[in-house]
């Protein structure tokens, strides 16, 4: 007799405990920059596993024959309220007051930032839950602005937008901590220690900048999702009406 | 041969419980951390819990708000959605906390503070007993997707 499956076995797929463990690093990142912001290397290294562990509970889920709804639920909840999180810690740590930072284009930013993430992904979600088709199906895509086409036809480039938009988060986080270290050790350590300061500075902003145009493109992405998934709701409750008539 | 009677013993370390308690404490925890961090965990409990409700019904399509579905449910719950002006004072008290709480930080004196703080304190239990619902939402949303993969699987066996 075959096993009968119940909830509790999906709840405990390896891709679900992966996806557990990627809520507890992130979680744990928060507590760090909250409350430890001297750790804010640690906050980061947490914050990058569980970005990064997204891969492997994918992968998890079809080598083990372990794909569910919850698993896919499970990450993008998880997606969602990491970057989310980021973003409010981002407003707290840019959005003060200060001589060398237009405090208020920060505040603007990250709210802005977090508003885009949420409703697209949110839209996307509604419609292609309920309208049961899947907005990555090449059928569905033919049509769309190119930039979409690519993100969801070219994997590589795909790859680059999601992962420029988290590190350009990431990065910023780090400038604020080495900017700030930086002005504390200013004719105060020996130039050694400045030297590294400099080095991870010049390292971080280099990065930041080979991210930025990956980040534009995702909020762009952004941008047409929430549209055209709007548009497909409001699409199938047009259709739903004409048959009801 | 069957085995032993079950004593309540047994009952109390059922696996189900055993989650049943680490649930309890990674609440405790999460209340005593939104003392001391509330913004971001209010956000978090907020998109989390519902998006898993959303996606849920969506899958499943049946209606979160049905009252067959509510009849098993913590006493909260089922108040929540079987009694109107109470689910509306939930729901209105909670976004009138951080109504209140965003007046409060630029009102330091005079009438308009003084409204806000009676405002304030009128709000906060429908505030917390909102966000308690959250976590119920958050918590059987996902099992009944889970459940739903569950029964996906079988039938396709």
């Amino acid at each position: 007799m075959s096993k009968l499956y119940t909830s509790k076995d999906v709840l405990f797929y390896i891709p679900n405990l992966i996806g557990y463990s990627r809520v507890f690093a992130s979680l744990f990142s928060f507590f760090v920059m909250i409350f430890i912001p001297d750790q804010w290397l640690l906050a980061i290294a947490s914050y990058i596993y569980s970005f990064s562990a997204d891969l492997f509970d994918g992968m998890a889920a079809r080598k083990l024959n372990q794909s569910s709804n919850f698993g896919g639920l499970l990450d993008m909840v998880t997606d969602r309220c990491s970057t989310l999180g980021l973003l409010f810690i981002l407003y707290g740590e840019y959005g003060t007051e200060s001589s060398y930072l237009n405090y208020q284009f920060y505040k603007a930013l990250f709210l802005f930032l977090a508003l885009l993430d949420i409703s697209s992904h949110w839209s996307q979600m509604y419609s292609t839950a309920s309208l049961q088709i899947h907005h990555k199906s090449n059928e569905g895509n033919s049509n769309r602005f190119f930039l979409v086409k690519w993100y969801y036809q070219c994997y590589p480039f795909f790859g680059y937008c999601c992962v420029s938009a988290e590190l350009t988060y990431v990065v910023m986080y780090a400038l604020h901590h080495l900017n700030a270290a930086a002005a504390a050790a200013a004719g105060v350590t020996a130039t050694g220690d400045n030297d590294d300061l400099t080095l991870a500075k010049t390292v971080a902003d280099w990065v930041l900048k080979m991210c930025i145009p990956g980040c534009i493109m995702k909020q762009i992405v952004n941008v047409f999702q929430l549209t055209t998934s709007c548009n497909a709701v409001a699409k199938d409750d047009a259709h739903k009406k004409n048959k009801s008539v | 041969m069957s085995k032993p009677c079950c004593t309540t013993k047994d009952v109390l370390i059922y696996t189900p419980n055993l989650i049943g308690y680490s649930r309890v404490v990674a609440s405790l925890f999460s209340f005593s951390l939104m003392i001391f961090a509330p913004g971001q965990w209010l956000l978090v409990l907020d998109i989390s819990s519902h998006w898993c409700q959303m996606y849920s019904t969506s899958l499943l399509q049946i209606h979160h708000k049905s009252n067959e579905g509510n009849a098993n449910r913590f006493f909260l719950v089922r108040w929540y959605y079987q009694c109107y002006p109470f689910f509306g004072y939930c729901c209105v008290s909670a976004e009138l906390t951080y109504v209140t709480m965003f007046a409060l930080a630029y009102a330091k004196e005079g009438i308009l503070q003084q409204v806000a703080s009676v405002l304030l304190k009128v709000c906060i239990p429908g505030c917390t007993v909102k966000q308690i619902v959250n976590v119920f939402q958050l918590t059987t949303s996902c099992y009944a997707v889970a459940e739903y993969d569950a029964q996906m699987k079988n039938k396709s066996k």
